[in-house]
């Protein structure tokens, strides 16, 4: 390929495109075009999620305090439980997927419960402007500016630490995110020449917000979604980890990691595998989020 | 033909399908009141094409925005039919959707992307006939996508897969597609491929042949005005000065500014140095206009009297209005 370019002489030097080494494997390709690793993660937590009664080795809340303190296979334990147990007997493995169920109750609920309340606000709010605007925007001003974790943290200490006041707590403190950004983006499309278009065929307001606003703001809407199951997630393990998320019996990955940083120097599987698990959980939804980002953008479908 | 027989009977012949009276649009913005138009009356015969010239900045797509009904106007009435467009009962408003359409300039954000052509295309179809659409969906989106000259195949797809100029017959195909009385063009070229832009001027005019309506064509390019319309208005600082029949305004223009746009435009001839007309100058900010004249600023005859009194728009012969102390 050291071909000189020469200029001014006869037909034009067509240089040849570079193709790259053909992936040897097909799962390769697969790789590259859809995200497998981070959905065959998320696959294992739903899952598990799902089917936690049902597949837990062990009971995840019954202690056995002859077996505690095991390490991980591989580590010096043994099969009966493969990651080991906790300072109380209970088995690792079981409560990391016990606890793979309520992280996933919790942050989908929460991530519905505000993306609802945030889509609707900033819809409104861009949409038909003026004083609805105004009043939904400061709203959404105050909430945004309150540190929310001390919030969640005041108010389950209030009422309570139980899941749904979590659920609740958590809802009333993220709407503001989706109302901000969406707002912005709803401005942004209602002034697109298709939108007034769509006026002068005739089209009422709910159809122009419906079928002309919404599809459009899909995309802002799944990368927030996303960033927020991944950060309830990690809240959530926050506030159980303080004590004030999930009640204790019930096994949570926060939870968890709180009772492992006492027994750090003993066995330190009771910080890592619930560590780990909300690192890869989390990871594993941005990344699948992003990927779906692009894919549901029709400029960006491959057909 | 085709296309009108679908849809309903051929409405009588009346003299105008769209008229506006006197018609006044005022924004408030820092520092007092932009008069974006300025006692304007204009009407659009069925059938016609009148076209609406003049810088930017000159009122031409605030007039589109009020004949479309999508702001009201501060003075004045818009009629359709008849009927100030703002006082419509509900169904005399489907009325107005079905008879009034547009196209315009931008060919990219005028289709929503989330949408297929055939979405796109039928959404006044479907918005305004209600259940009678049904059934005759498939058939009139095919005939629609035929007579703009794409292909069927096109009604499947999304809008990012086409070009400009196939956007712009996309959105041409929809304004069409319930064979309106009035199709308000604002610049419906002005983004497109010069090389496109006569494809595009000639499928309007031909489809204007067939639906019989009538096109508020709304352009800067004196060209493209010329080849589309029958009468133009041209537009300075929010108002008509000149209003005629094509020939008459390229002909024998009598407002200085007409001349003024006309010798800036024609294509330069070494026999005939056109300098005389040309127009010097910024146009003046339309928050705080010159008093009298609009156009004294910049008009190279102007007289003291010209800054006193606001010259009205005035009929010199031959449906040939003028806004000129100084035209004969």
């Amino acid at each position: 390929m050291s071909q000189e370019v020469q200029p001014f002489e006869g037909a034009p030097i067509v240089t040849p495109v570079e193709i790259g080494p053909r992936p040897r494997f097909r799962g390769l390709r697969a790789i590259r075009r859809y995200p497998v690793i981070p959905l065959f993660i998320i696959g294992v937590v739903v899952l598990s999620g799902l089917l936690a009664p049902w597949i837990q080795p062990h009971e995840p809340n019954s202690p056995d305090l002859l077996a505690s303190l095991e390490q991980p296979v591989g580590f010096g334990g043994d099969w009966s439980h493969p990651l080991g147990t906790d300072e109380l007997g209970r088995d690792v493995l079981s409560r990391v997927i016990s606890g793979a169920r309520i992280s996933l109750l919790i942050s989908l609920s929460v991530v519905l419960g505000a993306g609802a309340i945030g889509t609707v606000l900033a819809l409104v709010a861009g949409y038909f402007g003026g004083i609805l605007d105004a009043v939904i925007s400061r709203i959404t001003d105050v909430f945004l500016s309150v540190p929310f974790l001390l919030v969640a943290i005041a108010v389950v200490g209030a009422w309570g630490a139980s899941t749904q006041h979590l659920v609740v707590v958590l809802v009333f403190m993220t709407w503001s995110g989706y109302a901000r950004v969406l707002r912005g983006e709803v401005l942004r499309i209602r002034n697109l020449e298709f939108v007034k278009l769509a006026r002068v065929a005739g089209c009422s307001n709910g159809r122009i917000l419906f079928s002309h606003i919404l599809p459009n703001i899909v995309n802002p809407l799944v990368i927030l979604a996303t960033l927020q199951l991944s950060a309830v997630i990690i809240i959530e393990a926050s506030l159980s980890y303080l004590g004030l998320g999930v009640p204790l019996p019930q096994a949570t990955w926060g939870g968890m990691l709180a009772e492992g940083k006492n027994y750090i120097g003993v066995s330190n599987a009771m910080v890592i595998i619930p560590g780990v698990t909300i690192a890869l959980t989390c990871l594993s939804i941005n990344l699948f989020g992003d990927w779906l980002r692009v894919r549901l953008d029709p400029r960006f479908r491959q057909l | 033909m085709t296309i009108q027989d679908r849809t309903r009977p051929a409405t009588p012949p009346a003299s105008a399908v769209i008229t506006i009276e006197a018609v006044s649009k005022v924004y408030p913005v820092r520092g007092g009141v932009l008069k974006a138009v300025d006692n304007v009356s204009l009407s659009i015969p069925r059938g016609k094409t009148v076209g609406v010239v003049g810088e930017s900045g000159c009122g031409k797509t605030t007039l589109s925005r009020l004949v479309l009904r999508m702001e009201p106007p501060t003075e004045g009435r818009v009629l359709f039919g008849g009927r100030d467009v703002w006082k419509l009962g509900r169904s005399e408003r489907k009325g107005f959707h079905r008879g009034v359409a547009a196209v315009f300039q931008d060919p990219y954000s005028s289709l929503n992307p989330r949408h297929r052509v055939s979405q796109i295309v039928l959404e006044p179809v479907r918005v305004n006939m209600g259940r009678e659409s049904g059934g005759l969906s498939r058939v009139r989106l095919n005939d629609l996508l035929r007579s703009v000259g794409l292909p069927e195949a096109a009604a499947g797809l999304y809008p990012h897969e086409f070009s400009g100029g196939q956007r712009q017959r996309i959105a041409i195909a929809r304004a069409i597609s319930l064979s309106p009385d009035l199709v308000v063009l604002d610049e419906p070229v002005s983004a497109l491929d010069v090389s496109i832009r006569a494809q595009i001027l000639n499928l309007l005019k031909d489809l204007q042949q067939q639906i019989g309506g009538a096109y508020l064509f709304i352009a800067h390019d004196l060209a493209a005005v010329r080849h589309m319309s029958d009468e133009i208005a041209v537009m300075y600082l929010g108002a008509v000065v000149e209003y005629a029949p094509v020939q008459a305004i390229y002909n024998a223009p009598k407002h200085p500014y007409t001349q003024g746009l006309l010798a800036a435009s024609l294509p330069p001839d070494p026999r005939r140095p056109n300098l005389d007309a040309t127009i010097f100058g910024e146009i003046p900010s339309p928050i705080d206009p010159p008093s009298g004249c609009r156009f004294r600023t910049r008009c190279p005859i102007a007289v003291a009297h010209c800054a006193e009194e606001r010259p009205p728009l005035r009929e010199r012969g031959d449906g040939h209005l003028v806004a000129c102390h100084l035209a004969d």
